[in-house]
């Protein structure tokens, strides 16, 4: 009876033996059996013991094969002297390096010294007992020169191998690797013939055949010339094969638009024609078999093999024209957004067909529900219309001011009349209550649907903003040159041509060419703040040449200069009695290099007027800060104050936006009190007279704008604030004149302390200070 | 505190203290009223009397602005102080509705009179 352990240990050699049967062993089997007989120059044949050294260093199952298959290779074509020689070499590379697993950079350098130095050391042990001739020497010095190159090659080709099997795309190092090896093995196949029919040949057809499909003419002829090398190669100088293989090749390429059918049809009159000149019959008929099953390999093997890296996508314009036409469909969203603002947009027919006499519907209703089975009808109806009409109109309006319809409205006479007074009275106050209600909630639907439309078009303002930016930002220097020639068209700005120029710094310098302004100064006045929005930075002119006589257009650039930054300072007091202040402020960064001061004073105070001037501010911040327009935003504010609320409430906006790129305060005033600019001792009033919002359906903010300055203060306060000095613009400007302090915190507290004191305490309404400072950014 | 007079279709309202939160209410509550009840289409109103105004006030005034307008009927202010229409300037009342100073304010009362 058997042991366990025999069992175990039968059964792991069993395992073992069908482990080394696979298929990628027994591949790497026939690829050393292959190599073993390939041959370079007619003498030398490095590459058994190179591949099998590099095998050894990295597949412990797959150098089994491999030197198995060597040996067998070595046996079969060399004898005596060789035969050991070749043997005992490849014994010895597959020993030394049976332990050797190097990772890493040092591969490169150890696996191949070690092979060079083996060959070397037994081809010379071989030469010096006498077994070879001294000429031996020069040939062991190639042979294992060359082993050395070829392990590297081997071990590059193996590491592409292991690539492919994860996907991962080959450079052109593991290619060219790759091919070298292939080389190999194609001089291995020199002499071996299948059933009359030489291999190697069939490869190389194979081959250049494979260069076609992939590479057009100039792969065919490339494969071609170098498959034709190989005989040289090997030992077999022959320039004919050269020839025949580039030129069928270039032939076969030149059908590739046709297919692998044209590609095969190409390359065998390329093959027929130089057979017929350099060949005999028999020969021809050989090379058309050689062809015949080339080509049936080639249109047999699937396409995937072929184009294994045919998805690799090309890195630089694909990108440009996805973005591009990502920003065509950006743009394709806008237009359907403006389209869908202007469906929601109330038009005049479809208000007058709201609006259309609306008395004559409640007649005509009232008239179906009471009198359409009246016996009187035909009277009322039809001989005296005119009559009742005016009697019910005059009735109606009767109603409208009194709310119901009473019977005593009706002309004496119609009460006389008429049999169903009273129905007809309740059903004439009920039309007229629906007709009311309908009204009521027609104008509501009138004001959502405005509110719609106007939130769809600012939707389609921020879309189109977003494909702007993409264009910009994937854009190169002739595209961005473009873009900017573009844009400044688009301001009525024509200038002849924009360069745009990148410097040793990466930043990019503008050179425009127009036609020239004498002492108009249009480049300083239009084109660099233009320019310094498009590209996000300020643009200065740098240099310029104006015209002088005669000279028509005028050249200049524009460097990229500091951008301008805002510091802010806040003060709040709250009104007596109340727990929150009804003010609310906010201080945000904008999109495009942009600042916001956003001063809200809620209606009322407490509760109310918080939330008020709460929804306002952070209503503002975020469709600012999504970037909406000034106007858009503050219309989408008052849209929802409004709808939201029943009360007569309101919020006042007091807001600024800092352009940090052109030093400029655009001032939106909306029922605010006045701001003040301070640079040094001098004092801007900024005065509004705007209505509120939330309060009526349309809002008309004043907009002023002004240019700013390093050290300039903004100053923005609240009704309370602006009240305390009894509303006196010139006292105010005194005090700002006369600021004691520099910070925007300080001079906030300072000026929120002298309200305080000018109010001897006893704060009647929320005081709010903003103050902001236009300083240098440092960047 | 507020008084009322009506004449032909006009409500002439006088508000006396400061229109505020408070009075704001007093004074809401009973224009709505006469314009609910009474066939009054325009409104007249005198501040001559008002010393402060804040913002309820002001919601006060914009709000039976809005009322007096569905109604297809006009309003108009007059004798404000010169505290009381500068605010009504600042906060952009006289685009809508007409507001006359102390110097037409007989001018103005001859009118409502009429």
């Amino acid at each position: 009876m058997l042991s366990k352990t025999t069992v175990n240990r039968q059964f792991k050699a069993s395992y073992q033996l069908l482990n080394f049967l696979r298929w990628d062993n027994l591949l790497f089997g026939f690829l050393g059996f292959i190599l073993a007989q390939s041959l370079l120059l007619g003498e030398i044949r490095p590459f058994a013991p190179a591949v099998l050294g590099a095998v050894s260093v990295w597949d412990k199952q797959k150098r089994w094969g491999m030197l198995a298959g060597s040996l067998l290779g070595v046996y079969l074509i060399a004898e005596g002297a060789e035969f050991w020689s070749q043997s005992i070499i490849l014994l010895v590379v597959f020993m030394v390096l049976f332990n050797q697993f190097v990772l890493g950079r040092q591969q490169w350098i150890i696996i191949p010294s070690m092979v060079t130095a083996i060959v070397f050391i037994v081809n010379s042990i071989f030469i010096f007992f006498g077994l070879g001739s001294p000429y031996g020497w020069v040939t062991t010095f190639f042979e294992s020169f060359f082993a050395g190159l070829i392990t590297l090659v081997t071990l590059t080709s193996l590491g592409a191998w292991e690539k492919r099997q994860r996907n991962i795309p080959l450079n052109l190092e593991d290619k060219i690797s790759c091919f070298i090896l292939g080389l190999g093995v194609l001089l291995g196949f020199g002499d071996i013939y299948l059933l009359g029919v030489n291999i190697q040949s069939f490869l190389s057809r194979f081959a250049v055949l494979l260069g076609c499909f992939l590479g057009g003419p100039g792969g065919g002829a490339a494969v071609g010339t170098l498959v034709g090398l190989v005989p040289s190669i090997g030992g077999n100088f022959s320039t004919v094969t050269i020839g025949f293989y580039s030129l069928s090749g270039l032939l076969g390429g030149v059908f590739q638009s046709l297919g692998r059918i044209g590609i095969l049809i190409g390359f065998t009159l390329g093959n027929l024609m130089l057979s017929m000149y350099f060949a005999g019959s028999d020969q021809v008929i050989m090379t058309l078999v050689e062809t015949f099953l080339a080509g049936v390999v080639f249109l047999l093997t699937p396409l995937s093999f072929f184009r294994i890296e045919e998805n690799e996508p090309e890195e630089t314009e694909p990108i440009w024209q996805e973005t591009e036409e990502s920003a065509q469909k950006i743009n394709l969203v806008s237009g359907v957004l403006s389209e869908l603002s202007n469906a929601f947009l109330p038009t005049e027919t479809r208000v007058q067909n709201m609006e259309e006499n609306p008395v004559n519907k409640i007649l005509d209703e009232t008239a179906r529900q009471v009198c359409d089975n009246c016996s009187l009808r035909s009277i009322c109806w039809d001989k005296e219309l005119a009559k009742t009409y005016r009697s019910l109109v005059r009735v109606c309006a009767k109603g409208e001011k009194n709310e119901r319809i009473s019977e005593q409205f009706f002309p004496y006479d119609f009460q006389r009349r008429c049999m169903r007074l009273r129905e007809l009275s309740i059903a004439l106050s009920c039309q007229l209550k629906l007709f009311k209600q309908e009204k009521y909630y027609q104008e509501k639907l009138k004001k959502s649907q405005e509110v719609v439309s106007r939130q769809l078009a600012g939707m389609a303002q921020l879309v189109q903003g977003f494909s702007k930016i993409l264009k910009y930002r994937s854009a190169t220097d002739e595209e961005l040159a473009e873009y900017i020639k573009s844009e400044l068209l688009d301001a009525n700005i024509n200038v002849q041509n924009v360069k745009v120029i990148e410097n040793s710094g990466g930043d990019k310098e503008i050179v425009i060419v127009q036609r020239a302004c004498p002492e108009r100064n249009w480049c300083m006045q239009f084109i660099a703040p233009r320019i310094s929005q498009i590209m996000d930075r300020t643009y200065t002119v740098k240099t310029t040449r104006c015209p002088t006589s005669g000279n028509k257009t005028c050249t200049y650039y524009l460097n990229p200069s500091q951008t301008y930054a805002v510091t802010t300072g806040a003060a709040v007091a709250i009104k007596e009695g109340s727990s929150v202040s009804g003010d609310n402020w906010s201080c945000l960064s904008l999109p495009d290099r942009k600042f916001a001061l956003i001063l809200s004073d809620g209606m009322g105070a407490g509760e109310e007027a918080y939330a008020e001037s709460n929804t306002a501010v952070h209503l503002l911040e975020k469709l600012l800060a999504a970037g909406l327009g000034n106007q858009m935003a503050v219309d989408t504010v008052n849209s929802v104050l409004l709808l939201r609320s029943t009360k007569d409430s309101f919020a006042t906006i007091d807001m600024t936006v800092i352009n940090e790129v052109s030093a400029t305060a655009e001032f939106i005033k909306i029922a605010a009190c006045p701001s003040f600019i301070k640079r040094r001792t001098q004092v801007q009033v900024i005065k509004g007279k705007s209505l509120p919002i939330g309060i009526l359906n349309h809002v008309e903010p004043e907009y002023f704008q002004f240019p700013v300055q390093v050290g300039d203060l903004i100053i923005k306060m609240s009704d309370g604030v602006f009240e305390a000095l009894g509303g006196n613009i010139e006292e105010w400007t005194k005090v700002i004149q006369a600021l004691p302090q520099e910070e925007p915190q300080n001079i906030a507290n300072y000026l929120i302390e002298l309200a305080r004191k000018s109010l001897h305490d006893r704060i009647k309404d929320d005081l709010t200070v903003l103050v902001a400072r236009i300083d240098y950014r440092s960047e | 505190m507020v008084t009322v007079k009506i004449k032909n279709d006009n409500l002439i309202i006088k508000v006396f203290g400061e229109l505020d939160l408070v009075v704001a209410k007093e004074f809401r509550e009973t224009v709505d009223k006469i314009l609910m009840d009474k066939p009054v289409k325009n409104l007249i109103l005198d501040l001559s009397q008002v010393s402060f105004i804040d913002s309820s006030g002001l919601g006060a005034l914009l709000g039976r602005y809005k009322l007096v307008q569905q109604k297809g009927g006009k309003m108009s202010i007059f004798g404000a102080n010169p505290q009381v229409f500068r605010i009504l300037d600042l906060s952009g009342v006289r685009k809508i509705i007409p507001v006359f100073q102390t110097e037409d304010l007989e001018l103005e009362k001859r009118r409502a009179n009429q």
